[in-house]
């Protein structure tokens, strides 16, 4: 196995550990600011010096700028894709907790629903 | 005392917890048929829009309204509340809203926790050969409950069966997060960590056009593992 290949995978599971396990928490938070400015420093590299791009590929022993640019992006689609499933999942348990609060609410007569007639009971 | 009162002097410690999604065609008959059983039934209204829940109160039923859908497991969870937040509980059943259960064995779940020797019990559709189902589902059934025996250490024979029984001991321990269908296994593997003595007893599921139309598609049990795996 190449030192590439070895090399992604490696990062494959480091971004599934970090969407698993380190959500919610400051140094998420952290780590996705640092990643999102990085990523942004790399684009405009990549940009200003297409060259320089190709140069890394080679040096990491992957064909081309495009392929080093492709695995880098599907690495973070897949932490996206897993953190925002995740953190939807927390805002889903979340609102049906608040909702319960209110079903429960209006049941013990503590709240009405102005189109519904309270309980005779 | 009339045949009305001794019927609804049934049962007093025991909540039947009905969640309901759009069943406005069959409420009413589950309602009255449980009625004529048990005194205390909540109906959960889960966001229905064809107002299933209203007409379960005019049968009698005592109704919480989720003022927005959320799932089964949802409105499990806030049913089981809301039967707990009565002091005279002390026995819960859950039991589907789509007619598909047999009240005789809600009965019978509920006589057998009275015995005292355990804290749970499940109903199961492969105990007796009562329960046709076809071949796809028996499979996918089957399939769900290897999975569930395996992460939850429990042994089961059918563990995605809305109709089960426990006391109210239990239901305080249970606290259900899952809103979707994956709830049934969630059960379960609470039940586990709570280290609960449970049974199963076999329970007749009548599947009709209309359970079968409102029904699972078996398609979900992929969701299901899904949602059990990645939260």
């Amino acid at each position: 196995m190449h030192i590439a290949q070895f090399a992604i995978l490696v990062a494959i599971f480091v971004a599934l550990w970090f969407a698993l396990h380190h959500r919610s928490r400051t140094e998420a938070r952290a780590f996705r600011r640092v990643a999102f400015i990085l990523l942004m420093g790399t684009i405009v590299t990549a940009v200003l010096f297409p060259d320089l791009l190709t140069d890394v590929a080679h040096a990491l022993g992957i064909g081309r700028g495009a392929d080093l640019v492709l695995y880098l992006t599907s690495i973070g689609l897949l932490y996206v894709s897993i953190s925002v499933y995740l953190k939807f999942g927390d805002m889903d348990r979340r609102i049906t907790l608040l909702a319960r609060q209110i079903a429960l609410m209006e049941d013990s007569g503590k709240l009405t629903h102005p189109d519904r007639p309270a309980d005779a009971e | 005392m009339s045949v009305e009162q001794m019927r609804a002097a049934l049962h007093p410690d025991t909540a039947i917890v009905v969640p309901v999604y759009s069943e406005a065609t069959v409420i009413a008959g589950v309602i009255d048929d449980l009625k004529q059983v048990f005194k205390n039934v909540y109906v959960v209204d889960d966001g229905s829009p064809d107002g299933s829940g209203l007409i379960a109160r005019e049968h009698g039923a005592r109704v919480v309204f989720h003022p927005i859908n959320f799932g089964q497991g949802a409105a499990l969870q806030t049913g089981i509340e809301a039967a707990l937040a009565n002091p005279d509980i002390d026995y819960i059943v859950t039991f589907d809203g789509d007619g598909q259960h047999s009240i005789d064995d809600a009965v019978a779940m509920v006589e057998r926790l009275r015995q005292g020797d355990v804290d749970v019990v499940f109903g199961s559709r492969f105990l007796d050969e009562r329960t046709e189902l076809t071949t796809a589902k028996r499979i996918v059934l089957r399939t769900a409950v290897a999975y569930t025996n395996l992460i939850t250490g429990l042994r089961l024979t059918d563990a995605h069966n809305g109709l089960r029984a426990f006391t109210r001991e239990v239901a305080q321990f249970i606290d259900l997060e899952h809103n979707g269908m994956a709830h049934a296994t969630e059960i379960v593997h609470q039940i586990g960590d709570g280290k609960f003595r449970f049974v199963e007893l076999p329970v007749h599921i009548l599947y009709t056009d209309y359970s079968r139309a409102k029904g699972q598609s078996l398609w979900n049990s992929i969701n299901i593992l899904f949602d059990l795996i990645l939260r």
